[in-house]
Order: structure tokens, then C-alpha cells, then sequence
């Protein structure tokens, strides 16, 4: 006999922690892995901000060790609205500080959707969404981003999935795992489309900070003061900290629009009790600070962007949009067979560990995979010449 | 037009929280308060112990500031089996490190249960399992726990709530909000009855370094090596860290009745990338240290608890156990009238903060409610006097009668 689990895990797949599974065994065959897979700034060479260290040690030694108020500490949630309202963000009417944005996300979803219910998501895009939503017995319908208007999303793609079961649409920008940086005529229509259909937009806006090459970006939240936006932040990526587990939701629009809705999500806030206490003492001093780390680590990822883009489009059988921000590239592969299949072989012959297109969803019969350009340009040199060769030795592109 | 809010949440109180507003009400109207209503020992003097303070700074300053492995840390891991199979925890199948106990009970009851099954809670009862039920849509149960027994679950009640569709029991012990520590032979009938209706137990033991005058903590993953049990634990209560948010979960049992179960926790696991990791450096140096902090932390809080039931049973119209764990205790009241009423405006008038016993599942007659014996012993002198007036004229104002007392549940 077996405990049956619960259905909602059944069909949850989360493909960038299942590969390390794949890398586990490769690792075990002795090949040298060059890890391109997981977007943790903090394995490379990126680190946290020191004031940032300094603040949640302060508070640790004020003994701010035990619950904090559950949508956050006051400090917090000032900072984050006074960082919100320079953004141009308009009619906020709470700010929640979570376990990360992953659980900002988790209440937003369950506070929202009830069973029969759809959210649009992107494909390809963070798989997070798609888990949450299955999770909560509720369908995850993709709309295409565009590979051909460098992965800006697919509009009229976007609408034609819209139906009266519809309940919120789901913005990854800048965009995990493509890189792109939305254009504001693009977030005006999916505004739009909200608006017309009384639906909710979720902007994940966790790269925010990280742009490359004079890229600007628009938060959603401040183009609209009549739809009800949840905006995801946190100290993950711009702040270099994602194992502190900080993260928050900004919820702006109308009073009477969002009013029950915020009710339900801070229900579900006071039933967890609290995000972690010390770690937010980090959040004010990060979003009040001079940035000066910020700089750098854009001039390191902008130029291993660069290399990526360089050198995934001279493979043959490799096209690459140039990333605009965060730390990801989604090249797209000319072969026959699923990119799952490529990958995993990639893993266990060459060591080099990506994810697979698949992993993220893709328009159909197309191929790709990711790459985190975290790593210093000598990995990602020795890892693109691997990828070469074995493309090239590649039964579909021999014929 | 309005968004409407998943249907979900509609019946998720946490009364706990809602009476932190009634506080502010009393506070704008010049109330001194006394709170005796939050579980958090930081807040009331007690002090992390430095080890543990320590060991995460340290972690800061080393940048295990990205993300750990999705099931903890393995130090951390091999640490709790360690003192799981010391503590006599049999046929331990897997440890995962999650955002404090809450989590790993959101991931045991995600994993398990599908809309329209139901679980079986403990009346009174923590109110985060209700909350979590209700979100995954799925039916609470109310077993019944035994004042007259010492708050001792009533195996009876609880076996008569069992049908098909019941997938798991929650036992809390050391229990939250009674303070009483459960007899091996309770246990026993527990996993009897798990055993023979194929159910998990969820044995919630938080609070099991936290005992008085002798009593001991079993676990229950001791008793049996036959059955799916989900220990939770953490370092909230026995390591005063609440607000680390650092907790884990043991799942025993034989490795073929635990596996797909144990799959799906790990999945839930994965999609939420990993626990806090600084604050998972810690976790081997509480579990291994010298535990000095807890002695005399069990010392003032059970000299704490003695003075709350014997101050409380003073009052006419009070009847308090003598908690036996934990840092609650959970008088009843004779009066006319809610009990949330009757908390509503104590808290007005007085400015004493306790929450309601039905916030805790229990409705009808006795009225009952939660105290935190947390305070120092001149805030919980004052609270009681305060308490004692105004059940007085509560009283006086809402007479009370043998028939108005209904039986609860």
C-alpha cells in the first residue's frame, strides 16, 4: 500500500531543479561541470551588499528574532512605497512583505483564482506560475512572446485566449528566461486588455534594476491607476540576496476594485504569521542605498551578455535575441529532436548544465534552452565552445 | 466593479490576528494594554540564544546568502535526523528544511489532500490548520480534546469523525493553546487508529522542549515504525527564533507507503526554490549545543504556569489545567453570552488581550479562552485582577444559568 499524494502535485513539473538531477548523475560519470542553470547571482561572482549584511545583523543582535507584523515591518514597507511612487506607481493601497516574491505570488494566485478558472501566463516563462496554478486545480493558459520582436509578447495571441473564466494576466519584466525589457506600447496593451476584461495584472518586476545597454524600464503599475496591479519585487536579484527569502507585493487601483481582493490576501498573510524578521531590516537601507553595487555588476552582465550574444549566434544552428536585462539568454536550436533530448545529452557528454526550452513552455515545434550568463566569461567561453561541437556532432544536424 | 476573491478564503479566520485590532481600538482609547495573546517569547524578554545568533551571522558573512538545495541544507539535515533517531523516531524517510513550521504543514497537507477530503483537527486547535484546509478547499474535522482528562484527546469522538474521505491526523503536542502533554497510551490509540484506516499523522511537537514538572514528550514517530507520520519542528519555541522563520519536517514510515507522498512534498519543495539559507546554518548548532538555554527557560515558564492556574482557578466562575508544556494556558468561563463577545469587550474595557476559544474551533458552552503565559509575573498579576473585575461585572450584567450551558461540540 502507498499513501496516494494529492493530484495537485501530479502534473507539477519544475524543470530547472530536475535537471540538476541529470547534472547530479553526470557529475558522478566525472564529467567537469560548468553550471549554467541556476539564477543565483550568489554562486558566482556577484555578492550581497554589505550595509545590507550589516542591517539584518544589527537586528538580529536587537533581538528582532521573533514575528514581525505579517504584511512586514513599518521601515520596510515605507521604503518600499516611497521606491514605488518614485517609480511612478499610482493609487497603492498595500504593500505585503513575503518569503520571497515566490510566496507574494503564492497568495496572490490563491486569493484569486477558484477552480475552472484560467491565468494567462507566458510561454516561455518562469515556471513558478505554472506550478502555483496547478497547485490550486487551475488551468495555466500561454500566450506566445515573440522571438521575432526580440520576445516582446504576442498580443493579439494574448487576447484571443481570454474567455469569461479569465481572471488575471501574468507580466514577467524584465522577462525570465529571454532577457527582454518590454516596451511601454506593449504594457499599454495588456493594460488594455486587463481593463476591457475587469482582470487582474500580475507584473513580476524582479529584475528590474538590471539593464543593459541604456534600456528603460516601465513598471505597469505606473501607466494605469484604474486596474488592479500586483507588482513582485524583492531583494533576490537587484540586491543580490535570494536565500534571504524577501520578497513583496505592491497592490495598486482603484479602492473599490481591489478592496475585497486585498482582504483575501492579507487573510492568507496573517495565517503564515510572518516573513522572516531580521532579513527585512535589509529591505529600507537596500532600497534607500546609493546602488553602488549596482554598476558593476550591470557592467559584468551586460558584457557577458554581450559574449553570449556573440557567440551563440556564430554556432551554426544557434540563433540568439540579445538580452536587454537580468541575467538569462533563451537561444533557439535548428534540430529535429526535442530540445529536452539535447539537453540531457548535452549534460551528460560535455557537463555543460542547461535547461531546456521545454522547461519554460515555447511556441510549438520550436526548440531552445536557457542560459544563465552569470558566470565569468572564461566558464561561459569554455562553455559555448562545448555546446559548438556537440551541435555539431548532433545526429539532425549531420544529415 | 470589484475583484472577486477565490472562494478559498472565505472561510479562513484567524482570530489570533483579528484581535490585535480590538488592541489598537483599546490603545486609541487610552487603554494600558497587557498582552498576553502572542505566542512570540522574543517579545516578552526571552533572547535568543547567542550560539544561534552566532552561527547565522556568520553564515551572512560567508555568502550562503543565494539559495540552499530546495530540501535544506545537508548539515542542517543530517543534524535533525541525528536528533530525530536519538529522540527513538523510527524508519526516518526524508527531512526537509522549511520557512518555519508553517510551511512544512502547508506542504504536508498540499501534498496530500484533494478537494472534498477531509482532516481531522483538534478542538481547540493551533488555527493554522483550519486556515490551510480551507485554501486547499478541503473539509476541517473536529476531534474533540478532554478537559475533564486533562485536555487529552477523546480517542472516541475522534474515531467516529473518520470517513472515506479522511486522509490525515493532526496531533498537536506539547498542544497549542492547552499546554498539555499527551500520554504514550494516547498516542498509541492515535497511530491505532491511522494504522487501521490508512490515514498519515501529522504530529505537530514545536513545542517539545518545553516542559514542566517532570512531564515527558513522546514522540510519536517513536511508537511506531508501520504507519506515515510527518514530525514538524523547528526552531520558533525550544530555540526562541520565531521570526527566523527555520523550521523542517520528518516523514517516518515504511520507505514504499511514504514514497509518492513524500515525492509530492518534495515537488511543493522545489517550485518554492529553497528556505531562508542563512538562517538554516543555524540549525545544526542549536540541535547539537549544550541546550543551556532551556533549563531555566522551562524553570520560569512552568513556575509561570503554576501561578496562571492557580490565580485563575481563584476567580469564580474560572477553571484552569494546569498546563503541563508549551506557553499557553486555556481557562474556561462560566457565562451568559459568546465568547467573543465576552473577549471583545475585556479588551475594550480592560485593555487585557487573550483571544477566544473559538477562535481555536471550539463553539457553545463553556466559553473558554487563551492566555499566553509568556509575561513577566507582574504583568500576568495585573492582567488576572483585571480579568477578575471584569468578570465580575460581566457577570452581574449577563447572569448566568445552569441551562444556558449547552455542552460544546
Amino acid at each position: 500500500m502507498r499513501i496516494e499524494p494529492a493530484r495537485r502535485t501530479r502534473d507539477m513539473v519544475y524543470a530547472v531543479r530536475d535537471i540538476v538531477l541529470v547534472a547530479e548523475e553526470a557529475q558522478r560519470a566525472g564529467k567537469d561541470l560548468l553550471y549554467l542553470n541556476i539564477g543565483d547571482p550568489n554562486l558566482y561572482d556577484f555578492r550581497t551588499p554589505e550595509h545590507i549584511l550589516d542591517a539584518v545583523r544589527d537586528a538580529m543582535y536587537r533581538n528582532r528574532n521573533g514575528y514581525s507584523h505579517s504584511s512586514g515591518i513599518e521601515e520596510a514597507r515605507d521604503a518600499i512605497r516611497r521606491r514605488a511612487l518614485s517609480q511612478g506607481i499610482r493609487e497603492i493601497r498595500d504593500i505585503f512583505v513575503t518569503t520571497g516574491a515566490s510566496e507574494a505570488i503564492d497568495i496572490a494566485l490563491s486569493s484569486l483564482v477558484n477552480p475552472g478558472d484560467n491565468v494567462l501566463i507566458p510561454a516561455p516563462g518562469y515556471p513558478l506560475y505554472s506550478s502555483l496554478l496547478c497547485k490550486l486545480d487551475v488551468q495555466a493558459r500561454e500566450y506566445l512572446l515573440n522571438e521575432e520582436e526580440g520576445w516582446q509578447p504576442d498580443l493579439a495571441d494574448m487576447e484571443a485566449r481570454v474567455d469569461d473564466k479569465t481572471r488575471a494576466i501574468v507580466l514577467i519584466n524584465p522577462n525570465n528566461p529571454t532577457g527582454a525589457v518590454y516596451r511601454k506600447e506593449f504594457i499599454e496593451g495588456v493594460i488594455d486588455l486587463c481593463r476591457r476584461n475587469g482582470l487582474v495584472l500580475f507584473s513580476d518586476e524582479i529584475y528590474d534594476r538590471l539593464l543593459f545597454d541604456d534600456h528603460q524600464h516601465v513598471s505597469s503599475a505606473s501607466l494605469a491607476d484604474d486596474v488592479c496591479i500586483l507588482t513582485f519585487n524583492g531583494l533576490s536579484k537587484n540586491y543580490v540576496a535570494p536565500g534571504f527569502r524577501i520578497g513583496w507585493c505592491i497592490v495598486s487601483g482603484p479602492q473599490e476594485t481591489t478592496a475585497d481582493y486585498l482582504a483575501a490576501m492579507l487573510k492568507l498573510t496573517r495565517a503564515r504569521l510572518s516573513a522572516s524578521h531580521p532579513m527585512q531590516y535589509g529591505i529600507a537601507p537596500a532600497l534607500d542605498g546609493d546602488d553602488s553595487h549596482l554598476q558593476d555588476m550591470i557592467q559584468r552582465l551586460e558584457s557577458r551578455a554581450a559574449l553570449t550574444d556573440r557567440m551563440m549566434n556564430a554556432i551554426e544552428g544557434i540563433r540568439c535575441v540579445r538580452p536587454q536585462a537580468a541575467f538569462y539568454a533563451f537561444p533557439s536550436l535548428e534540430i529535429e529532436e526535442e530540445d529536452e533530448d539535447f539537453v540531457k545529452a548535452l549534460i551528460r557528454e560535455t557537463g555543460v548544465v542547461v535547461v531546456h526550452g521545454g522547461g519554460f513552455g515555447q511556441k510549438p515545434g520550436s526548440r531552445h534552452f536557457r542560459i544563465v550568463t552569470l558566470p565569468d566569461e572564461e566558464i561561459l567561453r569554455r562553455a559555448y565552445e562545448r555546446v559548438a561541437d556537440f551541435l555539431q556532432a548532433w545526429p539532425s544536424r549531420r544529415k | 466593479m470589484s475583484i472577486r476573491a477565490a472562494r478559498r478564503t472565505a472561510g479562513i479566520r484567524y482570530a489570533n490576528r483579528e484581535v490585535v485590532q480590538l488592541a489598537e481600538e483599546a490603545q486609541r482609547r487610552g487603554r494600558k494594554l497587557l498582552n498576553l495573546n502572542i505566542g512570540d517569547p522574543n517579545i516578552f524578554g526571552f533572547r535568543t540564544p547567542e550560539c544561534i545568533q552566532e552561527a547565522m551571522i556568520r553564515a551572512i558573512r560567508e555568502n550562503h546568502n543565494g539559495y540552499s538545495h530546495s530540501s535544506g541544507l545537508a548539515e542542517a539535515r543530517a543534524a535533525i535526523r541525528r536528533q530525530a533517531e536519538s529522540r527513538g523516531l523510527r524508519k526516518v524517510q526524508e527531512v526537509l528544511v522549511t520557512n518555519g513550521g508553517s510551511e512544512a504543514i502547508d506542504m504536508a497537507l498540499s501534498a496530500l489532500v484533494n478537494s472534498g477530503d477531509n482532516v481531522l483537527l483538534p478542538a481547540p486547535g493551533y488555527p493554522l490548520y483550519a486556515a490551510l484546509l480551507s485554501r486547499l478547499e478541503a473539509e476541517t474535522r473536529r476531534y474533540r480534546l478532554d478537559e475533564s482528562n486533562n485536555w487529552q484527546p477523546d480517542i472516541e469522538h475522534m474515531a467516529e469523525q473518520i470517513d472515506g474521505r479522511t486522509r490525515a491526523i493532526v496531533l498537536i503536542n506539547p498542544n497549542n493553546p492547552t499546554g498539555c502533554v499527551y500520554s504514550r497510551e494516547t498516542i498509541e490509540a492515535v497511530i491505532d487508529l491511522c494504522r487501521g484506516h490508512k490515514l498519515v499523522l501529522i504530529s505537530d511537537e514545536i513545542y517539545d522542549r518545553i516542559l514542566f514538572n517532570g512531564h515527558e514528550h513522546v514522540p510519536s514517530a517513536s511508537l511506531a515504525d508501520d504507519v506515515c507520520i510527518v514530525t514538524i519542528n523547528g526552531l520558533s519555541k525550544n530555540y526562541i527564533a520565531p521570526g527566523l522563520r527555520c523550521g523542517w519536517s520528518i516523514t517516518s514510515g515504511p520507505a514504499g507507503l511514504c514514497e509518492d507522498y513524500l515525492q509530492g512534498m518534495r515537488k511543493l519543495s522545489r517550485v518554492r526554490l529553497s528556505a531562508g539559507h542563512p538562517q538554516q546554518h543555524a540549525i545544526a548548532p542549536a540541535l547539537l549545543g549544550a541546550q543551556e538555554h532551556l533549563p531555566p527557560l522551562c524553570d520560569i515558564l512552568s513556575r509561570r504556569a503554576r501561578f496562571c492556574a492557580e490565580r485563575l482557578n481563584a476567580i469564580e466562575g474560572v477553571q484552569c489545567v494546569e498546563p503541563q508544556g508549551a506557553f499557553y494556558a486555556f481557562p474556561s468561563l462560566q457565562i451568559a453570552g459568546r465568547d467573543e463577545d465576552f473577549v471583545r469587550e475585556l479588551i475594550l474595557e480592560t485593555g487585557v488581550i487573550v483571544v477566544q476559544g473559538s477562535g481555536f474551533g471550539l463553539q457553545g458552552q463553556p466559553s473558554y479562552f487563551r492566555i499566553v503565559t509568556l509575561p513577566g509575573d507582574e504583568v500576568l498579576a495585573e492582567a488576572f485582577d483585571r480579568i477578575e473585575d471584569f468578570l465580575g461585572s460581566w457577570r452581574r450584567r449577563h447572569p448566568f444559568t445552569e441551562e444556558a450551558a449547552a455542552p460544546a461540540l
